[in-house]
């Protein structure tokens, strides 16, 4: 995306923000075009006591001051104006950025590709304020103040000496202008660089069991360090192309001084002279702060910008699987039929489902069981559609899952993930995420089916009680269980449990069990877990392994059988 | 809302102490020279221009334009312009330098705190080494220099004015000058608390929107998407209300010291200059010479917005390094300052590890019996924060032996793990890796100085006592970390920095032994292929595989397999039991595994619960049957 265009999409996410944004540069613009009158009226009474006029001293104090005051008015007002501008503008943005990245969702946000995103997320879209704040009104006024000063020098005081003026401002506000694609792309570079160090670092914390073991902490350090030179380098190219610009900003500054004075007094002598030439001495004088700004602006664009573009990358990405479908729910309970699904992970050889064909039946307990690694999270994941396979579908009963809406699907389908989280807000709001207008009763029946309700009335406040990093600690099997009761308060048909019960030691485990088994006899579950060993005996398995159904039956046949689920079991238990 | 482990942006570390001194290394990372060439550089740039002006005046009052003149004014612009150029490029140049050298600090700090401290912190001490050092750069390198230049420039100005046109208007000026920080003084009280509670406001903000974003997956699986996105607005902008009402405050203190400069330098300067031209002291261009240095005086207007942003933030994360700098490791004490006799590189131990020492002498020593692999001598463990795992457990593995070590899950086998390889330190009694103890004792240098000497080229000579007992050892983990690279890169982490430059057919020799050849060979850019972030472009058995070729190249002597296979899929277990067993032919083998069937066929199997009892047993009943290394005092399963 072209710089213009990065530029244009935020003005357009900012929204109605212009009456704010243009007040903010109005004023900035009236500020500095005091700052010259400041300066040209201190001019002129320099010049006309020099010609032997009477310094009305007193005029000339309360003159100053009051234009001094109402300067100082006008630049706080710039500034609250452009915060507001920057903040509303922000907080639009990321309301996009939640907005668009919820269809993209789990997708995109899970695992590493999450990390990431938590950086893109609140690093970038900071890093876009300066573009509200700091890079609008210098560039607009940049242009207009010595476009309104040097016509009033000309018109009212002299014309030569005006277009003298006119010709170093020109030349110095195209030089950032010229040099800011080569900023730009010297900055891309030094993006790249810090990410690339950015990871060495990641590498560096999340891999120091592997650096200790092998001794490897003087090569990760030179390393490191290597790749710190590389950002140095593409760091002070960016540096020297902004130090040429700066170095020319203020050689012309000091050139169009002298060339004023020097134009000026060459008419020799003359007191019309002497007036005119010290008016454009103040003016371009006054000057300065306004033409300059427009370096700031550059620098600061080109990092705005950056930023800008990662997040659009983000809030353009396609939506994790499409939701086009129409159909309607089917009656009463269905099974689920897994019909010959395949799919790879992006860059992985090794396909993570290999056309794999299972059943689960309405109303029974079922499980999926395998190691690490075998695909059964991900064949959970298609059930809710988490993600597309490359071929193959999924069916309730007769109705393909891809013709169901998914907030359909996703209404009749409970999913509880394998690392659960809290919401700030309280226990009972967290439990109702599903189901905003769940009653009391149910809430407490959930509660119970999950062994938490004694520990829930023991809370200070109760269902009131704030959770969070702050609020309340949980243990992880706590955790777990509170997702579970989540999701049975949203009264699915199916409950899919990842790993749900994995924390949980056997009797805990157990317990969840017999109670969801009593209380919801019609729901069907399918328990993804590898801690084969739990299950008891008549649970419906399903064996995989490499992303390939190797086994399937009721447990107790299965382990008599001495096959894969046999490996399995031997493999985890007692596990950790 | 705080997703786990995400630090707040902008909060110091917590359990910091708040005015603590800042760490000497944090000060030696911006030599005093630097923050001096900043400040020169801003003083030339603005005498040049300052005697510039001084020359205009001049020329204004009628002077003619001579080559002399000429010459003087072209110089002056040349310093003034090569000063521009040279602040900003030095700027950088310092930050750059600087930044290198604080993420030296911290990255080297982290590895001295040991892998227990690092796993429990990794995203805060990532933030720390990414965003803190950043900050803390910037602010010591490209902000104080400049800062202190840009506060005292106004100074040198007027004493060139003093010097130059009139010493009386400089000094009334300077009076008010030096007046104006007494006003910004007072006003900063009432500005303060505004900060705390404007960054406070700002925090709550991005932790709303960021552990929504972490929760995403539950979000949408609960249909809860728009909803969420909706409070999350609501919540957003109140928030943002809020932060524009402190802001309002804060602002204020802009609109103090703009009105404060300005009245005093300009106003003053201005009815000063008039009053002295009307009475014939001063000449008109004297008098616009005057005028033209009052606009350098008002300089400092502009900086002090970035006193915010830049200063607060940047004192913030220098804090927050000091305090990393200064941790004690968790569980070893600071290194301790004596050598010890195997201050030896660690590329001595390539080559020891195949000699077969079950039963003979040892090669090096002649007389003593060999150590034994490993011994434990009444060792109480746990991990911090935490009730020890085992208390007074005594265990001693001798070379050449197949060890399987099982228990339940909570026994102590990880613990146990991270004992050997010296990542845990006991908080009682040793633990003996090949006779050399996992503490007590250390080289003679740390790892920070090792990177001080990184900095300055130096090899690293000696190392602490870790690192001798990690290099005995040849490990595969339950789940093999892949650094970012190759795979070439992540086989040649086991050889020594000095063989870099091996040639590729000893790393395809150690694919082959790890049963890996193949895959490898089948992929498109061999050993040049790229594993990915954390290795997820291989599968897992591929994973354990490379870690087992890994555990070839390094050739140690004694060989630690922690529950190898328990990632790792159904169809590959066999393959990659095969390759350990080929890995521990003529070595010290010991496996940690819940069930002693899991994996190789073992001499000896020691069944860690009913140990750790029976140690609990003899120390409660305190009598000791420990001895020193004469009488071997095994714990067997019965």
């Amino acid at each position: 995306m072209t710089r213009v265009r990065l530029a244009a999409r935020l003005i357009e996410a900012a929204g109605n923000l212009y009456p704010s944004l243009i007040a903010s540069t109005i004023c900035r613009i009236l500020n500095q075009l005091l700052g010259i009158a400041l300066l040209v009226i201190a001019a002129m009474a320099i010049v006309g006591v020099a010609r032997g006029g009477e310094p009305r001293l007193g005029a000339l104090i309360i003159a100053l001051v009051v234009i001094a005051l109402v300067k100082a008015g006008l630049r706080y007002l710039e500034h609250y104006l452009g915060h507001r501008v920057a903040f509303t503008a922000l907080q639009r943005l990321r309301e996009l950025f939640f907005a668009r990245l919820v269809p993209q969702a789990p997708a995109a946000t899970t695992g590493r590709a999450g990390a990431e995103l938590t950086e893109r997320a609140s690093g970038d879209i900071d890093r876009i304020e300066v573009f509200f704040a700091h890079t609008f009104p210098p560039a607009v006024s940049a242009v207009v103040v010595p476009a309104i000063a040097l016509t009033w020098l000309g018109l009212a005081v002299d014309g030569t000496l005006a277009l003298t003026l006119a010709v170093i401002v020109v030349l110095m506000l195209s030089a950032p202008v010229l040099t800011s694609r080569s900023t730009w792309r010297a900055s891309a570079d030094a993006a790249d660089a810090r990410g690339d160090l950015a990871g060495h670092i990641g590498d560096d914390v999340h891999g120091i069991r592997e650096v200790l073991t092998f001794g490897a902490q003087d090569r990760r350090l030179h390393k490191l360090d290597a790749d710190g030179r590389a950002l140095s380098a593409s760091r002070s190219s960016v540096a020297r192309i902004q130090a040429g610009r700066s170095a020319l900003l203020v050689a012309l500054q000091l050139i169009g001084l002298v060339a004023v004075v020097v134009v000026g007094t060459a008419g020799g002598g003359a007191s019309d002279a002497a007036l005119a030439t010290a008016t454009a001495l103040a003016v371009f004088a006054g000057l300065w702060v306004p033409v300059r700004g427009i370096e700031n602006f550059s620098t600061g664009l080109d990092t705005a910008l950056a930023a800008a573009a990662r997040v659009w990358e983000i809030i353009d990405a396609a939506p994790a699987v499409p939701d086009n479908g129409t159909a309607h729910s089917p009656t009463g309970p269905t099974d689920i039929t897994v019909d010959s699904v395949s799919l790879h992970y992006p860059g992985r050889e090794t396909p993570a489902l290999a056309e794999v064909v299972a059943r689960f039946r309405a109303g029974t307990w079922s499980a999926v069981v395998g190691v690490s690694g075998s695909g059964k999270s991900t064949l959970a994941s298609l059930l809710v559609r988490g993600r597309e396979p490359e071929s193959g579908g999924v069916r309730l009963g007769e109705v393909d899952a891809t013709d169901l809406p998914l907030d359909v699907l996703r209404r009749r389908i409970a999913f509880v993930t394998q690392h659960p989280t809290l919401l700030s807000g309280s226990l009972a709001e967290n439990l109702r995420l599903a189901a905003p207008e769940a009653s009391d009763d149910l809430i407490d029946e959930a509660l119970s089916i999950v062994a938490l309700d004694d520990w829930a009335a023991g809370l200070p406040e109760g269902l009131a009680t704030r959770m969070q990093g702050r609020g309340l600690t949980v243990s992880g099997g706590q955790l777990q269980r509170l997702a579970i009761a989540r999701a049975l308060v949203g009264e699915p048909e199916v409950l899919v449990l990842d790993e749900a019960l994995s924390q949980l030691d056997a009797a805990t485990a157990s317990t969840v069990r017999h109670r969801l088994a009593e209380s919801r006899p019609e729901l069907t579950v399918i328990e993804i877990t590898h801690r084969a060993d739990l299950l008891p005996d008549d649970t419906e398995v399903v064996v995989m392994d490499s992303g390939r159904l190797v086994e399937h039956g009721p447990a107790g046949d299965l382990r008599r059988a001495d096959g894969p689920f046999t490996r399995v079991e031997a493999r985890n238990a007692p596990g950790r | 809302m705080s997703a786990p482990g995400h630090p707040q942006q902008g909060s110091p570390h917590p359990h910091s102490v708040e005015k603590a001194p800042l760490h000497p290394d944090i000060k030696d990372a911006t030599p005093r020279w630097m923050l001096w060439t900043s400040v020169v550089i801003a003083w030339a740039s603005a005498a040049a221009t300052a005697l510039l002006f001084v020359r205009v005046g001049a020329l204004f009052d009628g002077e003619p334009l001579t080559l002399a003149t000429g010459i003087g004014l072209a110089l002056l612009i040349a310093v003034a312009a090569a000063c521009a150029w040279g602040g900003v490029v030095f700027s950088d140049w310092a930050s750059s330098t600087t930044e290198r050298r604080l993420r030296a600090l911290v990255i080297s700090r982290v590895f001295d705190l040991g892998a227990v401290a690092a796993n429990r912190r990794s995203s805060s001490l990532i933030s720390l080494a990414t965003d803190a050092v950043d900050r803390t750069a910037h602010y010591r390198a490209g902000f104080l220099g400049p800062i202190v230049g840009a506060l005292t420039t106004p100074l040198l100005v007027l004493g060139i004015m003093a010097l130059t046109t009139s010493a009386e208007i400089a000094g009334w000026v300077a009076l008010l000058v030096l007046l104006v920080p007494v006003l910004i003084g007072g006003f900063q009280r009432l500005v303060r608390p505004v900060g705390a509670a404007y960054r406070r406001s700002r925090g709550q903000l991005t932790s709303s929107f960021l552990g929504a974003i972490t929760a995403l997956e539950d979000i949408v699986y609960a249909r809860a998407g728009r909803r969420i996105g909706d409070d999350l607005a609501r919540r957003g902008e109140a928030h943002r209300r809020n932060l524009m009402r402190l802001l309002a405050g804060n602002q204020l203190l802009i609109l103090v010291v703009d009105a404060a400069f300005s009245l005093t330098v300009i106003v003053a300067a201005a009815a000063l200059t008039t009053a002295r031209v009307s009475n014939g002291s001063l000449s008109l261009g004297e008098g616009m010479a005057i005028l033209l240095m009052a606009t350098l005086v008002i300089g400092p207007v502009d900086i002090v917005g970035q006193f915010f942003y830049i200063g607060v933030s940047g004192r913030a994360a220098q804090q927050r390094i000091s305090g990393h700098l200064g941790e004690s490791a968790a569980n070893a004490d600071a290194q301790a300052t004596t050598t010890t006799a195997r201050g030896a590189a660690p590329a001595d131990h390539l080559g020891e590890g195949n000699r077969p020492n079950a039963t003979g002498t040892d090669a090096g020593d002649s007389t003593d019996p060999p150590p034994p692999a490993l011994e434990l001598r009444t060792v109480t463990a746990g991990w911090p924060g935490a009730d020890p795992v085992f208390e007074n457990l005594d265990l001693r593995i001798e070379r050449g032996e197949r060890v399987a070590i099982v228990g339940p899950s909570g026994v102590g086998k990880s613990t146990l793990s991270a004992l050997i390889q010296a990542h845990l330190t006991p908080q009682e009694g040793q633990v003996l890796v090949d006779g050399t103890p996992t503490t007590a004792g250390a080289g003679n240098v740390t790892l920070t100085e090792a990177a001080r000497q990184v900095a300055a080229h130096a090899p690293a000579e000696y190392l602490p006592d870790e690192s001798a007992v990690r290099s005995r050892l040849g490990v595969v983990e339950q789940r093999t970390f892949l650094f970012m690279g190759t795979i070439a890169d992540n086989l040649r982490l086991a050889l020594p920095a000095d063989t870099h430059a091996a040639d590729d057919s000893l790393l395809w020799e150690a694919l082959d032994f790890a049963g890996l050849r193949a895959d490898v060979e089948a992929m498109p850019d061999g050993l040049a292929t790229e594993v990915g972030d954390h290795g997820r472009l291989l599968s897992g058995g591929q994973a354990q595989r490379l870690a087992i070729a890994r555990a070839w190249l390094r050739d140690a002597p004694i060989l630690l397999f922690d529950e190898p296979t328990s990632q790792v899929d159904l169809a590959g277990e066999a393959a990659i039991l095969a390759a350990l067993n080929r890995l521990g032919a003529d070595r010290t083998v010991i496996m940690i595994a819940h069930r002693p069937e899991a994996i190789l066929a073992a001499d000896r199997v020691i069944d860690l619960s009913e140990l750790s009892a029976q140690s609990s047993n003899r120390a409660d009943s305190s009598t000791r049957a420990h001895t020193s290394s004469g009488t071997p005092v095994r714990g067997e399963a019965q």
